[in-house]
């Protein structure tokens, strides 16, 4: 491994027993934490202040204790493009994720909490969105994915490409696709321009881009 | 005097008068009483000219000569014969008495009838008895005692009527409810007790006035009086004879709320209504306090599923969480000397990520958080994402009371519950609108359809409480086969509207 500069993190928690959790796991596999907040406007200052390359931060938090965190994230973004924020949930809700990404989704992601445990899944996310990237929990994806629908062209996909589509929603790479469904990236690379073309989307440059794409497809 | 004495004195002078002296026949001719005489076969010899008059002819010489009972005496007033034997004159001429008839008829010349009171007075003549006849046209007596009569049942009458009417009006009077009375210009014309302590008017004072200008409240006062004329024009009633609940004014100007009657009387010739009117602001009062209690009751059930899913949230939740988390800290610590204390970590972290599984799908069913977050929009597609058919959303309102979020919320999510449990469904819709001050929710689904509200679903009772507290309605349309949809509609005040 290079020598590279640790990535630094801002971590918000309000239950500090959690807070101590998720700091040890991220100090455990070599990320920097600058600063620790305990509510909504304590992380707008020290997001503000340290400018790091990613905020974990929960949603449900003082001062109402409601949505808090994600009302704090749209400030940071709108203020700080070039800061990820990784938002970790309670609620497997696609409505809290879609509110979160808005109309960009680059350098964004939402988490259940317990994928702390997870430690390759946690990692992972933390470092796709401090890089730019997307990483959605795919739990939440898989919802979108499999709710009902009438008459709708992803009755089309063969049971491959929805898994395929899974995880270009979740915002993995065709690389990270391929490694995870062990096949070759080029066997994915076909697998995306078939889903793209029954699903009548257009090919869309960069992971984050086509991870909107498919968001609003899910959502609409 | 008694007859017997008459009937002596008569006989006295009769001898003496023989032929009629000038002189006697002067005083006969001038007096007004009709007097005639006739002889002891009954023929007329002399006849006064009051007679000749009384009895409709020109000149006595039309009577005398002429038989006394064939010329004025003939027939009854009835038309039918009078015959001779029956004449109570018969008497006098032949028995020699004094006879007295009050009430008797006899014939003009005309053939019409008179009515004649008479006293027949025998005179002594050769082979028998003469008659001396004063009589009097009683007609203008008869009519006076026939008016008089009259006037006395008339009298009788009204008594009895004023009796009924006064008697119907302590029964009006006594009455609990407001009981007025108007005529067909819109003039009070009664006033009962209870309507004066109702009102805070007199009777004294209203009666002779209008109703639109005592009891009715200015807003609503070209209402009554078109509605009055379009009725008096049309005869097609609107309000009458049924039970309608409005507002009416006391005299200090306040408002409150009736229930009013109206029923037309009819009177001969002319119209009258007499409307029965309740006082029903206790009542009313009562609806709104059971609906607001109810409303509470919800409201309180709420806020209860609220703060317990906020306690999952923050207690439960976040302590599996932690366990979870410090599993995998233990884990990574542990390492690879010990794989029996690894996979015995692995398996306690699985464990505690299904209970949080558990946890969250326990507290979203109580009451989703994603709902006081987000709304309905939100909480509905979270709600519709986990059904096994697919639901079309057309959510056209932002954000609203919590009360109604939450019952709109449990409404749906109740409705959504029964289609997938009963309709066979293959698809369903859920659409939510505001228009104007009030809110429309429409769960519809494609299926079997004939749902009977009284099969017996708490659910869908529960629904109706819900909705009912909220005072909204709901409707259930349910025909066989053509699916099924639930339609409540819900009054939003300014407060309830928060935006959209």
């Amino acid at each position: 491994m290079p020598a590279l500069a640790p990535l630094r993190v801002v971590v918000c928690e309000d239950e500090p027993l959690i807070r101590r959790g998720i700091v040890g796991v991220l100090e455990e596999q070599g990320f920097e934490v600058v600063a620790v907040a305990g509510d909504a406007e304590d992380l707008v200052r020290k997001a503000g202040a340290h400018k790091p390359d990613v905020i974990v931060t929960d949603i449900r938090m003082p001062p109402e204790n409601t949505d808090d965190g994600l009302r704090a994230v749209h400030r940071i973004r709108a203020a700080e493009p070039g800061i990820g924020v990784l938002v970790l949930s309670q609620y497997l809700e696609e409505g809290y994720v879609l509110e979160l990404v808005g109309d960009r989704a680059e350098g964004v992601g939402y988490l259940l909490k317990h994928r702390v445990g997870d430690l390759s899944v946690f990692i992972d996310a933390v470092r796709r969105v401090a890089g730019g990237g997307s990483a959605l929990d795919p739990d939440v994806v898989q919802q979108m994915v499999s709710r009902p629908r009438t008459a709708s062209p992803l009755d089309a996909l063969t049971s491959r490409e929805r898994e395929v589509l899974s995880l270009m929603a979740e915002g993995r790479s065709n690389r990270g696709i391929a490694d995870a469904l062990v096949v070759t990236v080029a066997a994915i690379e076909r697998h995306v321009t078939s889903i793209m073309s029954k699903l009548d989307l257009p090919p869309v440059p960069g992971d984050h881009r086509r991870v909107l794409a498919v968001l609003r497809y899910l959502s609409g | 005097m008694g007859e017997a004495a008459g009937t002596e004195q008569a006989r006295e002078p009769a001898p003496a008068a023989g032929p009629a002296s000038h002189e006697l026949d002067a005083i006969l001719a001038s007096i007004r009483q009709p007097v005639y005489v006739a002889s002891s076969e009954g023929v007329i010899t002399y006849a006064n000219q009051a007679a000749v008059d009384a009895l409709g002819f020109g000149n006595a010489s039309e009577l005398v000569g002429n038989n006394g009972h064939w010329l004025v005496h003939y027939k009854r007033p009835d038309g039918s014969h009078f015959p001779i034997e029956e004449c109570p004159l018969t008497r006098c001429r032949e028995g020699g008495e004094t006879v007295t008839v009050d009430d008797d008829w006899w014939v003009r010349k005309d053939g019409s009838m008179v009515p004649i009171a008479y006293t027949a007075t025998p005179i002594t003549m050769p082979g028998g008895f003469g008659t001396a006849i004063a009589f009097s046209d009683i007609s203008q007596r008869l009519a006076a005692e026939q008016a008089l009569r009259e006037r006395e049942v008339d009298r009788a009458r009204a008594n009895a009527l004023a009796a009924s009417e006064a008697r119907h009006r302590a029964t009006l009077e006594a009455a609990l409810d407001c009981v007025i009375t108007m005529d067909a210009t819109g003039h009070v014309t009664f006033f009962n007790s209870a309507a004066e302590r109702t009102f805070g008017h007199q009777a004294s004072d209203v009666v002779g006035r209008t109703l639109a200008e005592t009891i009715v409240p200015p807003g609503l006062r070209q209402a009554h009086r078109d509605g009055l004329a379009r009725y008096l024009a049309t005869e097609q009633p609107r309000v009458l004879d049924r039970r309608i609940e409005l507002t009416a004014m006391r005299a200090d100007g306040s408002e409150f709320p009736v229930e009013l009657t109206v029923t037309r009387v009819n009177l001969v010739g002319e119209i009258m209504f007499t409307g029965y009117i309740r006082d029903i602001t206790e009542r009313r009062q009562a609806q709104e306090d059971l609906i607001a209690a109810r409303r509470r009751v919800i409201e309180a059930a709420d806020a209860a599923r609220r703060q317990v899913t906020r306690d999952l949230h923050d207690g439960a939740q976040q302590q599996f969480v932690n366990a979870v988390i410090n599993l995998q800290l233990a884990r990574q610590a542990s390492s690879s000397e010990d794989e029996h204390a690894a996979s015995l970590l692995d398996a306690a972290a699985k464990e505690a990520a299904r209970g949080i599984v558990s946890l969250r799908e326990l507290a979203a069913g109580i009451h989703p958080a994603v709902l006081t977050d987000g709304g309905l929009a939100d909480a509905l597609s979270s709600l519709t994402a986990g059904l096994p058919f697919p639901v079309e959303l057309d959510v056209q309102v932002v954000r609203l009371a919590p009360s109604i979020e939450a019952s709109v919320y449990f409404f749906c999510s109740e409705a959504l519950t029964n289609v997938a449990k009963h309709a066979e469904a293959s698809a369903a819709r859920v659409q939510l609108c505001v228009d104007g001050e009030r809110l429309t929710v429409e769960v519809s689904d494609d299926g079997v359809g004939g749902a009977v509200p009284a099969a017996g679903s708490t659910g869908l009772l529960g629904l109706g409480d819900r909705i009912a507290a909220l005072d909204g309605t709901l409707e259930i349309i349910s025909e066989p086969a053509l699916g099924t949809t639930l339609r409540a509609e819900i009054p939003l005040d300014e407060a309830s509207a928060l935006s959209g």
